[in-house]
């Protein structure tokens, strides 16, 4: 049983850890109205290296993604990669961690990001 | 031109009601093209990104009668789109024929490949929100006569053009088409071993589409697909066909119908089903005229 604990403590402190390192971009796009809209942008920016997780919500018109420290994204990258699936990419803030869901563990306190919004 | 001077009164091959109803099949049919969120029984002008493809395979019963005879027709589409750039569209649509069921006095009919369409579908307006959009996407395209000539096919080589508006949020969706198909002539045996010049008339159709999300009621990131309840409505006039230059008495008309239906809407794929019910018929002589058209189909991309 002690070790079961131990595994599922060093399991969550390795994701906290983990997603600490990860950066968030959060993703203004218009014109995506249902989820069929959404698959072919979400695989176009999972074809980029570095991007872990990508979550989608129509409503608010944001695509949350997660990805390595490493990874730069640009407006006018994310300009092209939106208009070739036939939407209108706006703009993109950048904080660090990540708020995804599948990573509950993770940090979510604004007050630890470094958010910064790109028009 | 009464009905007994028609070449098609005794002639099974040209039968009007045969050639109306493959023209009101394919019709309707032929431009059901996949694409997001969409109406179920014609097109949309919602994009298909660059370099991607979506397959559709539409199932289809159409049911007709007159008051002497009826006729079941089981078919397929199948419907290949592509995203050349993020405006122009292309699509490949292929009809065929499962079975049909009593029709005349010929028992059932086996498969036959109907009249290949292809098409091209280019946005010349667009205005995007965030989560709404609307476009504005004209279109043309071919139908070749590939298909068996009365059972699957009209015979012609027929040309057709119209615009589509759509009008997309994330509760619903309006779709509007309006198409006018340009039927093709060929010369044909009709009756006694005479040649006679065919020629099928045009028709113009109005469509409209709503699609709205009945559940979930509320969307976040983890929403996996919407639900939506659809209604279509349909306006079609068919001119008359003439042979040698005058009219067929038993050809061209007017249908008004309306589609409700419902469609589910994921990431990778959606499916749908409507039941198409005339509501307004006046067709001219001895037609078959629709009592309904049942759709299922099932939308991916890749």
């Amino acid at each position: 049983m002690k070790t079961l604990i131990i595994f599922v403590l060093s399991l969550v402190v390795s994701l906290a850890v983990n997603a600490e390192q990860q950066i968030q971009y959060d993703i203004r796009i218009d014109g995506i109205t249902c989820p069929f809209c959404v698959s072919s942008s979400e695989k176009a920016l999972k074809e980029l290296d570095g991007i872990n997780t990508i979550r989608t919500n129509i409503e608010t018109g944001t695509m949350t993604v997660c990805a390595e420290p490493s990874v730069t994204l640009a407006d006018q990258q994310l300009k092209q990669l939106f208009l070739k699936q036939g939407f209108t990419y706006r703009h993109f803030a950048l904080s660090q961690g990540c708020s995804l869901s599948d990573n509950a563990t993770l940090s979510n306190d604004p007050a630890s990001t470094d958010n910064h919004e790109y028009h | 031109m009464n009905n007994s001077l028609s070449p098609y009164a005794t002639t099974r091959i040209i039968k009007p009601a045969s050639v109306f109803k493959l023209g009101l099949l394919l019709g309707t049919l032929l431009m059901t093209s996949p694409s997001i969120a969409a109406p179920i029984t014609f097109n949309t002008a919602l994009p298909v990104s660059e370099k991607q493809y979506i397959a559709r395979a539409l199932l289809v019963l159409d049911k007709k009668s007159t008051s002497a005879t009826s006729s079941e027709k089981l078919g397929l589409t199948s419907v290949l789109g592509y995203g050349v750039t993020p405006k122009f569209t292309v699509f490949g649509i292929l009809p065929s024929q499962l079975a049909e069921l009593g029709f005349s006095n010929d028992n059932d009919r086996d498969l036959a490949l109907g009249d290949t369409e292809l098409v091209g579908r280019y946005e010349v307006w667009r205005a995007d929100k965030r989560g709404a959009t609307k476009r504005l996407a004209p279109f043309a395209g071919v139908r070749l006569a590939t298909g068996e000539l009365s059972v699957s096919g009209d015979g012609t080589t027929d040309a057709f053009a119209g615009m589509i508006f759509t009008s997309a949020t994330s509760k619903q969706n309006i779709d509007a088409q309006i198409r006018y198909d340009l039927n093709g002539s060929d010369n044909r045996t009709l009756q006694s071993n005479q040649t006679q010049r065919f020629s099928q008339g045009n028709r113009i159709s109005v469509d409209l589409s709503w699609q709205k999300r009945v559940l979930p009621k509320h969307i976040d990131s983890a929403t996996k697909g919407f639900w939506f309840a659809v209604l279509e409505g349909n306006l079609s006039h068919f001119q008359r066909n003439t042979v040698d230059g005058l009219s067929d008495d038993n050809s061209g008309g007017f249908v008004a119908s309306i589609a409700p239906g419902v469609q589910y809407s994921t990431h990778r794929w959606i499916g749908e089903a409507a039941v198409r019910i005339p509501i307004v018929k006046d067709f001219n002589g001895i037609s078959l005229e629709p009592d309904y058209t049942l759709f299922t189909s099932l939308r991916i991309k890749f």
